[in-house]
């Protein structure tokens, strides 16, 4: 009964010569919510631009692999399909959204002009289809909001507009890129539950980036874990971030200081690796307290763990169960 | 390095107390972004000051150091108000900063060696050679390797930025470290090493810590007292672990439930 | 959803590595700095290689260029070529010096007025520019001939150049001054400014270690720029009797005596318009590379 809305096969991102991405495996069935996290340099919002067919801007392209959305191969160069597929089918809430919304015009221009330019069918009411959006996004008195200016709405207000506006083509997939990063910690959970609300009333999937676990874990279903580039652990959010196999993932977990934790945090020794220095075996391998000759030689490939658990790790099945109860189980 | 004498031009560590008293704050003939503020901070102690943007913690900051300078109320450091204490004044030095952006606190024209050294050679009164050394050591204390000690901050990370941010305020001998927001823009990989780094830092070197953050999870791992403001105000004060886990106002208790 | 992603999010989070490969405007800096290169080598080793007085009469008046005058001859005889490149000479060291004394001078003193907390250096020097600027240039360097007189001169420079460089000393420094200031107040917001002023520093040293290093390349980029604003300039003064005086080879008098014979001799006047253009055009080309240098990476 479930239908596979997005397969992204072993696909590769470069930007000029360079490769940013191998190698990703994703799949986001129907009204599915998937996160994905990483931290900088992970490739997650490259990730994400590729599925909302926006590498080109960037200079960026899908240099292997297969993308499909819906029934389309959105690798194909057909620029007319492209057209009916994305802010109609993907719809992206980008980064730094708060920034997107252009001073200069009112909520209400910036709503009717997204209708127009996707939604054929509410042309003839414009005003009604901008108001319903807005109610949607649960704004409340959404008239007098149509006539100010985004200087004049709050950071969690204004996301709510871009939500609105990116929901405007009625998508069937809404990809949201770090959506709660610049908003103050009670708004944050506010656009969270309204995700989610949204997911749930409208039939739609969702893809949330976040470099934070906490928000993955409050607001998805599957999650992804990204490292250099590469996918490197997968599965339920719940499996993923209580039983987590791949060392990465771990040890992001016990780097997070929380509330009533004592001793120290476990950080991870070192720094991402950037994309020109990224070595020949697994990526995570010179940050990794577990590495051995294996992890130098060859990159680890995703494996089964069970339950639609993946890992890519030489050892994942060398009982590296983080118990999260026994903090110091990995010294590092 | 001096790692017990770690006072190399501070104050005796009686001065070292920062003190703010009935602080009001207001940018022009602006509404008052702070208001009414006390905070004392006792020798070595590490004080939290919490809220989202637009408490007016940043602003508190910048008036503890001295950067602003307030109202009415008035900010002392060692028994002297900020007004009084001149730019040559061991005083000034008593009192360092870390900063929110770790790339736009850095010189982007001087080596992370350059910085440290820098502070040496003129707040300590070393030669070239004896500053090099010393910063080469303090350095190599907080992670910069050798390798690294010669990058300008265009060719270190942001982790690695903090850390040198780290130690230029300390090479100044602080009694006390504020520090505004010092991990919000790294990776959560990196933020436990800057967390850690600080914690250990002021074991060893007995350097009082204020600690301005909107995460509470930080507050709580680094600080014993802390503060929670709201539109300018201290809204509650008190330990932080008791604060976190019974808070009485409303609005930490707000903050509280926000946490994911 | 198309329509509000445009600019916003084009860089990638965090890819300082990506941005160092992409650097489109090093081709335009190399290319730039070529075509100066070029036209100050050909103004140095031309008057060498060919001992012709720039003032002799080599030929009939009016030739069209050939392979002996490659720009042709004058309305009197002489080789266009030798003098344009003999002018060279003159027109790009008038330029530097009086580019270097303005350029050095305003920039400190606008940072050092930008970075000090007392109002009234600030208030004095800001309305000293201010007068400076309003007073009209051409009527100033025919003051400054007055007092100086024709007859001072700088060593090794024609009669003429003391009165248009102490003029354009006295009036350029102000244009820098300006900029420094500018620059030096945004940079005074920066946190490793204050973290400079909270570790005690003086004055001196914020100035000089902290501040000059990122202020200069702003001021630079106008010097630049400047630079052939100063040529146009000093070609310009002959036009009102000031400035370099005929005969003495210069590429504005060059151009104004062969204005009269655009139509029987356009080579005159269009060869040396050539130089200055191959000269003008490499300028900009730096200038725009200059300008789009991105020097700091920027966070996620």
């Amino acid at each position: 009964m479930t239908e596979m809305l997005l397969r992204a096969s072993n696909i590769a991102i470069e930007i000029a010569g360079l490769e940013l991405v191998s190698n990703v495996d994703l799949e986001v069935d129907r009204g599915h919510s998937l996160g994905i996290v990483g931290e900088t340099g992970s490739g997650k919002s490259l990730t994400c631009r590729a599925f909302a067919g926006l590498l080109s801007p960037i200079g960026g392209r899908i240099s292997s692999g297969s993308l499909w959305v819906g029934r389309q191969d959105a690798t194909s160069p057909d620029t007319h399909a492209k057209a009916a597929l994305y802010g109609r089918v993907v719809s992206l809430v980008p980064q730094n959204s708060l920034m997107a919304l252009n001073p200069l015009m009112r909520i209400g221009t910036h709503l009717t002009e997204t209708i127009k330019a996707l939604d054929a069918d509410s042309v003839v009411q414009l005003k009604a289809r901008a108001i319903d959006l807005l109610q949607r996004v649960g704004l409340p008195d959404p008239e007098r909001i149509l006539r100010q200016y985004p200087h004049q709405l709050s950071g969690g207000m204004r996301q709510r507009v871009m939500i609105a506006l990116a929901i405007a083509g009625r998508p069937e997939l809404l990809i949201a890129d770090e959506p709660t990063t610049a908003l103050d910690v009670s708004v944050q959970k506010d656009i969270l539950e309204l995700l989610r609300r949204l997911t749930h009333e409208e039939n739609m999937a969702l893809i949330l980036i976040s470099h934070d676990l906490g928000v993955v874990a409050a607001a998805t279903q599957s999650v992804a874990v990204m490292y250099a580039g590469m996918v490197v652990e997968r599965g339920p959010t719940d499996t993923v971030l209580r039983q987590p196999r791949h060392p990465y993932t771990q040890a992001l977990l016990k780097a997070r200081p929380t509330i009533g934790h004592t001793g120290r945090l476990m950080g991870i020794p070192g720094a991402p690796a950037s994309p020109d220095t990224w070595p020949s075996g697994c990526r995570f391998a010179p940050r990794c307290p577990h590495a051995d000759n294996r992890c130098d030689a060859k990159v680890p490939t995703l494996e089964t763990i069970g339950g639609g658990h993946v890992g890519a790790c030489h050892r994942l099945h060398e009982s590296l169960v983080l118990d999260l109860s026994k903090k110091d189980l990995l010294s590092s | 390095m001096n790692q017990g004498g770690s006072h190399v031009c501070g104050p005796s560590p009686q001065g070292g107390t920062l003190f703010a008293s009935n602080v009001t704050f207001a940018y022009g003939s602006g509404p008052a972004v702070v208001k009414n503020v006390s905070l004392m901070v006792p020798e070595g102690a590490a004080i939290g000051i919490v809220g989202e943007s637009g408490s007016g913690k940043t602003t508190l900051a910048s008036l503890l150091v001295g950067l602003l300078t307030p109202t009415t109320g008035n900010v002392a450091v060692g028994g002297q108000p900020w007004s009084k204490v001149g730019r040559g004044s061991p005083l000034r030095r008593a009192v360092q900063m870390v900063f929110q952006n770790p790339y736009a606190a850095l010189n982007p024209h001087l080596s992370a060696l350059r910085t440290v050294a820098e502070v040496y050679q003129c707040c300590g009164g070393f030669t070239k050679t004896e500053a090099s050394e010393r910063a080469q050591a303090l350095l190599e204390r907080v992670g910069i390797s050798d390798q690294t000690q010669g990058k300008r901050p265009s060719g270190l990370s942001g982790g690695q930025c903090q850390r040198v941010g780290i130690a230029r305020a300390l090479a100044a001998g602080p009694a006390v470290i504020v520090a505004d927001e010092p991990t919000s823009a790294l990776d959560v990989s990196v933020q436990a090493q800057i967390l850690n780094l600080l914690s250990d830092l002021r074991q060893e070197q007995g350097v009082g810590l204020v600690l301005v953050s909107h995460d509470l999870n930080v507050v709580s791992y680094l600080t014993e007292r802390a503060i929670v403001m709201e539109r300018g105000e201290v809204v509650e004060e008190g330990a932080t672990t008791e604060l976190l886990q019974k808070p009485t106002h409303p609005y930490t208790q707000r903050l509280i439930a926000s946490i994911l | 959803m198309s329509t509000e992603i445009t600019t916003a999010d084009i860089n990638v989070p965090g890819h300082v590595a990506v941005r160092r490969q992409i650097q489109p405007r090093r081709i335009e800096l190399h290319v730039g700095v070529g075509l100066i290169l070029a036209v100050v080598v050909a103004c140095l080793v031309i008057p060498i290689l060919d001992r012709t007085d720039p003032n002799a009469l080599v030929a009939l008046p009016l030739q069209p260029p050939s392979a002996e005058h490659p720009f042709g001859t004058d309305m009197v005889g002489r080789d266009v070529f030798i003098r344009v490149f003999t002018a060279g000479r003159l027109d790009i060291a008038l330029a530097a010096l009086g580019v270097l004394v303005p350029f050095i001078s305003g920039t400190v003193i606008g940072t050092v007025v930008g970075a000090s907390r007392r109002r009234l250096v600030d208030t004095v020097t800001m309305r000293l520019t201010d007068c400076v600027i309003a007073f009209p240039f051409v009527i100033l360097v025919l003051v400054i001939v007055v007092i100086i007189g024709a007859d001072t001169r700088i060593p090794l420079l024609p009669p003429g150049a003391a009165s248009v460089l102490v003029a354009v000393w006295i009036v350029n420094w102000t244009t820098y001054a300006r900029l420094a200031r500018a620059r030096t107040h945004v940079l005074r917001q920066e946190d490793f400014i204050s973290a400079a002023r909270l570790l005690g520093f003086s004055q001196a040293r914020i100035v000089a270690r902290h501040l000059l290093p990122s202020v200069w390349p702003t001021t630079a980029t106008y010097a630049v720029a400047d630079a052939l604003v100063l040529v146009s300039l000093i070609a310009a003064l002959p036009f009102l009797g000031a400035g370099i005086q005929p005969p003495t080879p210069e590429w504005g008098s060059i151009m104004y005596e062969g204005r009269g014979f655009l139509l029987q001799a356009w080579w005159i006047s269009f060869t040396t318009a050539g130089v200055l253009l191959v000269l003008g055009t490499g300028v900009m080309l730096v200038v725009d590379a200059l300008v789009s240098n991105p020097r700091r990476p920027r966070l996620p």
